[in-house]
């Protein structure tokens, strides 16, 4: 029996969700290949690794201060960390010294089993140092902050990348490491730590950008499926809302009750 | 071995959260039993994952203490601290005690406080260098910045009733109707993620890339 205020939700969910699985697999089976348009943001990730290592300073990473199983930003650590994987393949090819600092601790057994798979893929397994490379901090916001802040001053990094959920620290981070003078890219789907990210940082990835970087960045064809069924998710979304708004001037009010409902 | 690791955790994880997104949905009392127990079980794995922690951390600083490292002897101070902490707790048996309660609200406290605090300048300096004017886009963001400031302290007012309003106005439209566009994106951006995390496009959170 479904839930009443939750009968909406489960039928836009499935609806999205078959959208996504339909272009997921047309781009598997190579029947629909979606052309996705470059991102500069996802672009600098490449090039802030790039710039660390020709400098031959080290690269900082967070992915946030939310846990895996945080109700709002589960999506953002999960999302920083399949870009962490990515940040750590390019900074083990390029040579760069990568230092990922961790706030929660069900994040660190992940953290560390990532980086450690990029550096045994690339054969560099001697390189990763236990407690060293992956760094837990502090589960606490600001002791997680002033230890994240003091790495960056002290290593002198030259790219530094934030993601997942960050909080009122988000703006300290972002400041201390534009005062280092680090490249810096950034993501969120916090709306208010946005606007400090788009001020002190060279690019962010704003919102769902930060959730798709990874199918961008990947050579699949079938991740770039799910960013066009996002697409089309999002097509039927404003559909939704100016159908509602036209009825709902007209005095119908079929769109609002079945989402209310 | 770690193929079949990755192949449990892979039906962990496709079953896992399907139950918790049937549970929001459905009334059922079996479900919301199992769903319950797994965030129960979420919440184990998060403090066993905190002895983790402490380990990786007492690894590093005593390897920071041992071979003299720069700054070592903070090293030592980190890890007094933490030890402190946990003995008080053992010790006084609860973390509601007035011993434990008192290092947290002597220390831990004004501490964080001093950091938070600390934004105002941050968002100061980061003001300055948002509100060149390099670019148009630059220069909608300072007009914009302005006419909310003017919106928010007192002398905007006595200045022109009409420069509350406006900066009103930017905040009600351009602000809430953006931020709601965003959370949207945000919202979908989610459901994709978790859509392939789910079916095994994206094996990156299981520790590792494939």
């Amino acid at each position: 029996m479904l839930i009443a205020g939750k009968v909406s939700w489960a039928l836009i969910t499935l609806v999205f969700s078959l959208a996504m699985l339909v272009v997921l697999y047309l781009a598997s089976r190579k029947i629909y290949v979606p052309q996705i348009r470059e991102h500069p943001g996802v672009h600098a990730i490449t090039e802030a690794v790039g710039r660390a290592a020709e400098m031959g300073r080290p690269v900082s990473f967070s992915p946030g201060t939310s846990s895996l199983y945080d109700t709002k930003y589960a999506g953002d650590t999960a999302a920083a960390l399949t870009l962490l994987g990515y940040v750590a393949k390019e900074a083990v090819k390029t040579g760069s010294k990568l230092i990922v600092g961790i706030a929660p601790p069900t994040v660190l057994p992940v953290a560390q089993a990532i980086v450690q798979t990029a550096y045994s893929l690339e054969g560099k397994s001697e390189e990763y140092v236990e407690g060293d490379t992956v760094r837990f901090y502090s589960p606490d916001q600001w002791g997680f902050a002033s230890s994240y802040i003091g790495m960056m001053y002290r290593e002198r990094v030259a790219a530094n990348f934030l993601f997942g959920g960050h909080a009122a620290e988000a703006l300290i981070l972002a400041e201390t490491g534009a005062t280092v003078g680090a490249m810096q890219v950034a993501g969120s789907t916090n709306v208010y730590q946005l606007p400090m990210y788009v001020v002190a940082c060279d690019y962010t990835l704003i919102g769902e950008d930060q959730l798709a970087a990874a199918a961008y960045l990947s050579p699949d064809p079938a991740q770039k499926g799910v960013i066009f069924g996002q697409d089309i998710a999002k097509l039927i979304c404003v559909g939704l809302i100016v159908l509602g708004a036209i009825l709902s001037t007209a005095g119908i009010k079929i769109i609002y009750q079945l989402l209310a409902s | 071995m770690a193929g079949v690791w990755r192949k449990i955790a892979s039906v962990v994880l496709l079953v896992a959260p399907a139950i918790i997104l049937f549970d929001f949905a459905l009334k059922n009392p079996t479900l919301q039993s199992v769903a319950t127990d797994l965030n129960n079980w979420a919440v184990v794995v998060g403090a066993f994952a905190l002895g983790i922690g402490a380990y990786s951390l007492v690894l590093r600083h005593g390897r920071m203490i041992s071979k003299r490292r720069p700054e070592w002897p903070y090293s030592i101070m980190l890890l007094l601290t933490m030890f402190t902490f946990i003995v008080t707790g053992l010790v006084t048996g609860s973390i509601t005690s007035p011993q434990y309660n008192w290092i947290y609200t002597a220390i831990v406290m004004p501490v964080s406080s001093t950091l938070y605090g600390m934004n105002a300048f941050f968002i100061a300096s980061a003001s300055y260098r948002a509100f060149k004017a390099k670019s148009w886009e630059a220069l909608v963001l300072l007009v914009a910045a302005i006419f909310l400031m003017l919106k928010n302290a007192p002398i905007g007012g006595v200045i022109s009733p009409v420069l509350p309003q406006i900066g009103g106005i930017i905040w009600d439209f351009a602000g809430a109707t953006g931020m709601r566009a965003l959370l949207i994106g945000i919202g979908i951006g989610t459901l994709a993620l978790g859509l392939r995390v789910i079916i095994g496009q994206e094996k990156t959170p299981l520790g590792g890339a494939e």
